[in-house]
């Protein structure tokens, strides 16, 4: 009875780790050939992006340097491809080049093209957005401003540019109206919408949202005017800065018064550097080094002794790195000063800026 | 669309890309073949050296940001080396901020340009360092 138990059980884990072996074989067999089929597509794909690199890449060129060109033929299949390789080509370009690539895009038949891979894909929803701009189809303002309202952020950046190309004027009120009310953007990708608007403008126009949006918003503000490039901004940020008493929009402040460096601004910071808040004092100080007028240095050399150690840092940076006072009149300084903190602060600031200047000049001697 | 250099004297100038972007590079080749001049490319900074050393362009036309050693260290090389110290550089740059811009001229770009450009406005530039007068105001560093 013991022994026919046995066999019985020693047959079901026969059968089980067969099984289980087969499921195994037919897993691996499954996988290879998914593996093999995506290998084919990319393939095709590879060849097919070649092909159509080699169709259309001699009229692209052509057409942008000014010569007569005729769009090859469009083939359904090629339309990805033959949509990517012309974005690219006229992203690079401005002017009347662009103009041309624009004009041989809608030749091709590109504006109907775009409006359909609207309904595809994320990518292709992009390509046709772009496409869309470069070809300048200005009758799809509103689709592709309705396109801002879409909460993924790659859309959105590309519906921008999509219509910065389009109308760069009427554009700004539009995309800085949105970009205020989002808050999941990086510099370095507005720089990309930016850079297509007229910076002047999109600063003016941050600037004016300062004085209607509420406390909150003020900081992620000036961080968009910050990237606008523009010195637009500063009348209304003097404004602003002469009755705020918000702490972080007036460090805000002064950082973007640093960027510019404008003299101007100087009275602003000198006001500032005393401010109760060492957020406030820290850009101040920065702000009153890149000014680097003569009669600010002796602001900077009371804070060396501030109660805050970033404060007495960056006081220190400005000290150094505004060059109004001389390298050995700095060192005589540091040996005078009866504070240790203030004392550390310049001769770390001192090192810190050997350090860089050594550095320089050993990659100058590499190179 | 801007003329080649009055009289033919593009004929005679060779002008080295240096340019990882392959659509832009084929663009720029085109464009100044067009024009007139005899080009040569280097997709990366390294070539880049190479081609400019021991083939003396007349012009370079090179971007910031490059594989193996990048605009600024290839600048760098290209104004300490006595062969190249002399060759006018033009700096065609993705890198769009000011402050790229004067720190490429900082290291020795004689001229600088951002993407998207205008390829008028390139060929007139690139018209004006190879003018006589332009390459006499050439300052090696």
């Amino acid at each position: 009875m013991t022994g026919a138990l046995a066999a019985a059980t020693a047959d079901v884990a026969v059968h089980v780790a067969l099984l289980a072996g087969a499921l195994a074989l037919l897993a691996a067999l499954l996988l290879g050939a998914l593996t093999l089929l995506l290998r084919l597509r990319a393939a095709r794909a590879e060849r097919r992006a070649r092909r159509v690199s080699d169709e259309w890449t001699p009229a692209l060129v052509r057409v942008a340097a000014g010569r007569d060109s005729q769009p090859p033929a469009l083939r359904r299949s090629d339309v990805p491809a033959a949509m990517l390789l012309f974005s690219q080509y006229a992203e690079a370009l401005t002017g009347e080049a662009h103009r041309r690539l624009a004009d041989l895009g809608r030749e091709a038949g590109f504006e109907t093209c775009a409006l359909e891979l609207l309904a595809r894909s994320k990518s292709e929803r992009m390509l046709g957005i772009m496409a869309l701009g470069h070809i300048r189809a200005s009758d799809h303002w509103p689709t592709l401003a309705e396109l801002l309202w879409k909460r993924d952020l790659a859309v959105w950046l590309t519906a921008a540019r999509a219509l910065a190309r389009l109308d760069p004027v009427t554009a700004v009120p539009v995309v800085a109206r949105r970009l205020v009310a989002r808050n999941d953007w990086h510099p370095a990708h507005l720089t990309r919408v930016l850079r297509l608007l007229p910076a002047d403008a999109v600063a003016a126009k941050l600037a004016q949202e300062l004085s209607v949006s509420p406390p909150d918003r003020i900081p992620a503000l000036l961080r968009l005017i910050e990237a606008s490039g523009s010195p637009a901004c500063l009348p209304d940020l003097r404004r602003l800065a002469a009755v705020s008493s918000d702490s972080e929009a007036l460090a805000g402040i002064l950082r973007v018064m640093a960027r510019f460096a404008d003299p101007a601004d100087a009275e602003t910071a000198r006001r500032c550097i005393t401010h109760p808040h060492d957020g406030v004092r820290v850009q101040a100080s920065t702000a009153l080094g890149r000014f680097a007028l003569h009669r600010d240095s002796a602001l900077l050399i009371d804070r060396l002794s501030d109660a805050a150690w970033w404060v007495r840092q960056r006081a220190a940076q400005a000290l150094v790195g505004a060059g109004r006072v001389s390298r050995a009149d700095l060192e005589r300084l540091s040996d005078l000063l009866p504070d240790p903190y203030a004392r550390d602060a310049l001769t770390a600031a001192l090192a810190a800026a050997a350090h860089d200047a050594s550095i320089g000049a050993e990659g100058h001697q590499v190179a | 669309m801007s003329q080649p250099p009055a009289g033919g004297a593009a004929a005679s100038q060779t002008v080295l890309v240096v340019e990882d972007d392959d659509h832009v590079a084929a663009l720029l080749r085109f464009l100044l073949d067009d024009a007139g001049y005899a080009v040569t490319h280097a997709p990366d900074g390294r070539a880049g050296l190479l081609l400019a050393s021991s083939g003396r362009p007349d012009l370079i036309v090179m971007d910031l940001l490059l594989p193996y050693v990048d605009g600024f260290t290839m600048l760098a090389r290209l104004r300490a080396a006595e062969p190249t110290a002399d060759i006018p550089v033009l700096v065609l740059s993705g890198r769009s901020g000011g402050d790229d811009v004067a720190a490429a001229r900082r290291a020795g770009a004689s001229d600088c340009l951002t993407k998207p450009f205008d390829p008028d406005i390139l060929l007139a530039r690139i018209a004006d360092l190879l003018s006589p007068a332009a390459t006499a105001r050439v300052d090696p560093q």
